[in-house]
């Protein structure tokens, strides 16, 4: 089992569905929140996710192919 | 020696004891060092500051290192140039120009910050230092890794020019070209942080390199004579620097150092990529990431910014505003800054200008305010960004005619020589 940090950007999303809950379910994780900011279902959400690195793996493209922005929990690495 | 409590978490205030973490556990709010400002206070004065090298580690009270000062040692102390000609152009009697165009080694304000966080990296011991950039941070990691005898590690998205990977490569870094969208780069970045326990400049270094950046704001105090300005233009990327200048205009008036800080901290951005403008804008502090950052200037477009929140509340709390400016006014800037001062700026330099304009002509800067502009990076390395918009040379027979020739011309009807000069 591995944990991943990640921060994640929803543009609307969590207003429809309940992306977290059905992400878990989906892939078999737990993800637990240590920080959000969510207003009228947009806004950011920081939390660990725990299962395996396929699963982990498998979740990230889940969640971008519905919009959420995934980025590490430093958010944008690559600087100028 | 730093008198330091350890580091503290930004949102829910949990202490930890100094070493490279970055990150809460609990709560994953981002880590800052703790000082212990009485300690400070009882033997820091404007005396002792002046006594210190001419380098920014006349500062190091205030600065997380502890031992010997090993690479980095002559970074900082950059000219705050009194810009009379660029502010008769922009309508401003006391503007000022804080020049990191000349900063050692590498040429732009990263050296600050990564001089830090490359002397912490030799404190704690680690043998590989690295970052993921596509510019100035690279250089810099590269060029003070070099200097202190450390393996470097730069990552770069494959699809970057050659050109920019040069001023890495020269330092014998290990330049890695990862396939793969921005987002893919950005999060095996920070995964291969977390597996290999290197000192990752702005990753796990973070608390340390960040606290480089007051430099800047000590720096513009001390040189204004020990005061604060009315207004700073700060360029933001990820949004640290206009934190970290802000921060450092406070704990010197914390210090009796300065009488106070009425100084309002304007943010700039590019019009391509301009989540923190937006959101000061907007009046909200939930940044809109850019997922596709446009335009020329490269070393700002961070379309997610770690600080882009705290950047925000910076803004906010010292009354100040945000703007952008476009591709055409980021080059026009560039050229008005080279044509009246002298001074041949990064992209990110014209953003700041170009911005500081727009807040001359709406009123939020008055003209006799004392205003600092914010120049982090030389033109030198990025000098596509302005190649097209410039007069190629004039060519002429060597001879004496030829030369009136086109002196006449310029004269009269034909192309001004002194094409982009302030009027």
């Amino acid at each position: 089992m591995s944990r991943r940090r990640v921060h994640l950007t929803f543009q609307g999303q969590l207003a429809d569905e309940p992306a977290l809950w059905n992400m878990s379910q989906e892939f078999g994780l737990v993800f637990n929140i240590r920080q959000a900011d969510l207003e009228g279902g947009f806004g950011w959400v920081m939390l660990e996710l725990e299962g395996g690195d396929d699963q982990l793996e498998a979740a990230v493209r889940w969640l971008e192919g519905r919009g959420v922005i995934v980025a590490p929990i430093e958010q944008d690495i690559v600087a100028g | 020696m730093s008198d330091i409590k350890g580091l503290k978490c930004r949102e829910c205030a949990r202490a930890y004891p100094i070493r490279p973490v970055h990150v809460c556990e609990f709560c994953f709010g981002p880590l800052e060092v703790d000082y212990d400002y009485a300690a400070i206070g009882a033997r820091v004065t404007r005396q002792s500051i002046e006594a210190g090298p001419a380098t920014m580690w006349r500062y190091r009270a205030l600065l997380p290192v502890d031992g010997e000062i090993v690479v980095g040692r002559y970074c900082g102390l950059t000219p705050l140039v009194e810009a009379r000609n660029l502010g008769k152009a922009l309508g401003l009697r006391r503007l000022y120009l804080k020049n990191d165009t000349v900063n050692h080694p590498t040429l732009s304000f990263k050296d600050r910050v990564v001089a830090v966080a490359v002397n912490k990296a030799l404190e704690f011991g680690f043998p590989v230092v690295a970052c993921a950039s596509t510019g100035n941070l690279a250089n810099s990691v590269a060029a003070h890794a070099a200097e202190g005898g450390l393996t470097s590690f730069i990552f770069i998205p494959a699809d970057l020019e050659r050109g920019k990977v040069l001023g890495t490569s020269i330092y014998a870094a290990n330049v890695v070209a990862v396939r793969g969208t921005y987002d893919e780069v950005n999060r095996l970045c920070s995964e291969i942080a977390d597996k290999h326990g290197w000192g990752f400049a702005n990753i796990n270094l973070r608390p340390f390199y960040a606290e480089g950046s007051k430099t800047f704001g000590y720096e513009i105090a001390e040189q204004l004579g020990w005061r604060a300005p009315d207004h700073v233009v700060v360029p933001a990327a990820g949004g640290s620097l206009i934190t970290k200048i802000w921060k450092g205009l406070r704990e010197f008036h914390g210090l009796r150092l300065i009488p106070g800080v009425p100084t309002r901290m304007h943010v700039a951005q590019a019009a391509g990529c301009a989540p923190i403008v937006t959101a000061v804008r907007a009046n909200t502090d939930l940044i809109r990431p850019v997922k596709q950052p446009t335009g020329i200037a490269k070393s700002l477009a961070i379309g997610n910014p770690a600080d882009g929140y705290y950047a925000f509340k910076t803004v906010k709390q010292s009354g100040g505003m945000g703007e952008e400016a476009t591709d055409e006014e980021i080059v026009d800037a560039m050229k008005l800054l080279a044509a009246t001062e002298g001074i041949f700026a990064e992209t990110a330099g014209g953003v700041t200008l170009a911005a500081t304009r727009k807040l001359v002509q709406q009123g939020a800067i008055g003209r006799d305010e004392v205003t600092v502009a914010c120049i982090t990076g030389n033109g030198l390395k990025t000098q596509e960004a302005v190649a097209a918009a410039l007069r190629p040379p004039i060519h002429i027979q060597p001879t004496l005619r030829s030369f009136d020739e086109i002196l006449t011309q310029s004269n009269g009807a034909g192309p001004s020589l002194v094409d982009g000069k302030a009027a």
